[in-house]
């Protein structure tokens, strides 16, 4: 455990010193506060650089603040998603061709510390920027749009960061089996990329598939309500992760004596 | 013009202002203090300033070396 703590640690000041604390919150931020504002001056912008005719009469339905949150959820879904792969990508990876992995393993460190300890840093960044900017994001669309109460907002945060959960572990997966960086971040988008679809496609079926949880998030922000088909989707989703996570541990050691 | 300017809620926008400059000056600061980028310097000195948001971001991405 404190051989654990220490790597951890070791995750964090890494984190700290190449800017990741800061960067990556401040995406984050950016990306949530953009939606409300442009949403707010839609009808100027129209107005400023349409070149509609003189005359015309837009009838532009504002929308609620539950609906520019769900935006905003979407475009985390997108370019939150690849900044977070695209920063996670060499987390094992790159360890491992620099000699970091190899000189921090000669220790007698568990596999199973190295990963996880891996795995811990990238969740506490992952959720730590989440909740900045989804905070910023709901307190940009309280003031510019509609109030949205911050329980639902806390709820659909919690139900959402369980979807970037996934592809962060996920990412951390296709660290530790393959070589360079952009093959991980490519093979990861891709599938993430090809979950959602599948999902959404196929939604019938799917009802397990963790893509499932951005569709509990929109409904949680529009009604407050959880789906029934929420828990079965949880359950999966830890069942997926957990295996992830194990079958990581495993190639590592495998990896780490062939090399 | 003058309307728009005096009905933008500066309280609203100054913070965004703040955002992208302290990104753009880590980026900046830290692309300097580097011994070496991937690529050459000044290039990522340019697109830290002049594009904005991504620049950054680029060069928090694939500018640095790890190691």
């Amino acid at each position: 455990m404190t051989q654990w703590t220490v790597l951890y640690r070791k995750e964090m000041m890494e984190m700290v010193r190449n800017y990741k604390f800061l960067w990556i919150p401040i995406i984050f931020i950016l990306l949530g506060v953009m939606q409300p504002v442009s949403s707010y001056y839609m009808p100027e912008i129209l107005d400023t650089f349409g070149g509609l005719p003189e005359g015309t009469i837009l009838e532009m339905p504002t929308p609620t603040g539950a609906e520019v949150l769900m935006k905003v959820l979407s475009i985390y879904g997108m370019l939150g998603v690849l900044i977070l792969v695209l920063s996670a990508m060499g987390v094992v990876s790159a360890e491992r061709q620099s000699g970091v992995a190899g000189m921090v393993m000669i220790k007698p460190v568990p596999y199973s510390s190295y990963i996880l300890s891996k795995w811990a840093g990238l969740l506490t960044i992952t959720l730590i920027s989440l909740f900045i900017g989804y905070v910023a994001s709901w307190y940009y669309t309280s003031l510019l749009i509609e109030t949205v109460a911050f329980e639902r907002i806390f709820q659909s945060g919690v139900i959402y960061s369980i979807w970037l959960v996934f592809v962060v572990t996920l990412t951390l997966f296709f660290s530790t089996i393959m070589k360079g960086n952009g093959s991980v971040a490519f093979v990861t988008i891709f599938v993430v990329f090809a979950i959602s679809t599948v999902t959404s496609i196929l939604g019938k079926y799917m009802k397990w598939s963790p893509a499932t949880m951005t569709e509990h998030t929109g409904q949680v922000l529009l009604s407050g309500e959880l789906n029934s088909s929420f828990l079965l989707a949880f359950i999966t989703t830890i069942a997926i992760l957990i295996v992830i996570l194990i079958s990581s541990i495993q190639i590592f050691k495998q990896k780490e004596l062939l090399e | 013009m003058n309307e728009l300017l005096n009905g933008i809620p500066w309280g609203a926008i100054v913070p965004i202002l703040v955002l992208h400059l302290i990104l753009m000056i880590t980026a900046l600061v830290s692309c300097i203090r580097e011994e070496k980028t991937n690529g050459p310097k000044w290039l990522w000195i340019l697109i830290i300033l002049f594009i904005n948001l991504i620049g950054p971001v680029l060069y928090f991405v694939i500018g640095r070396r790890n190691d």
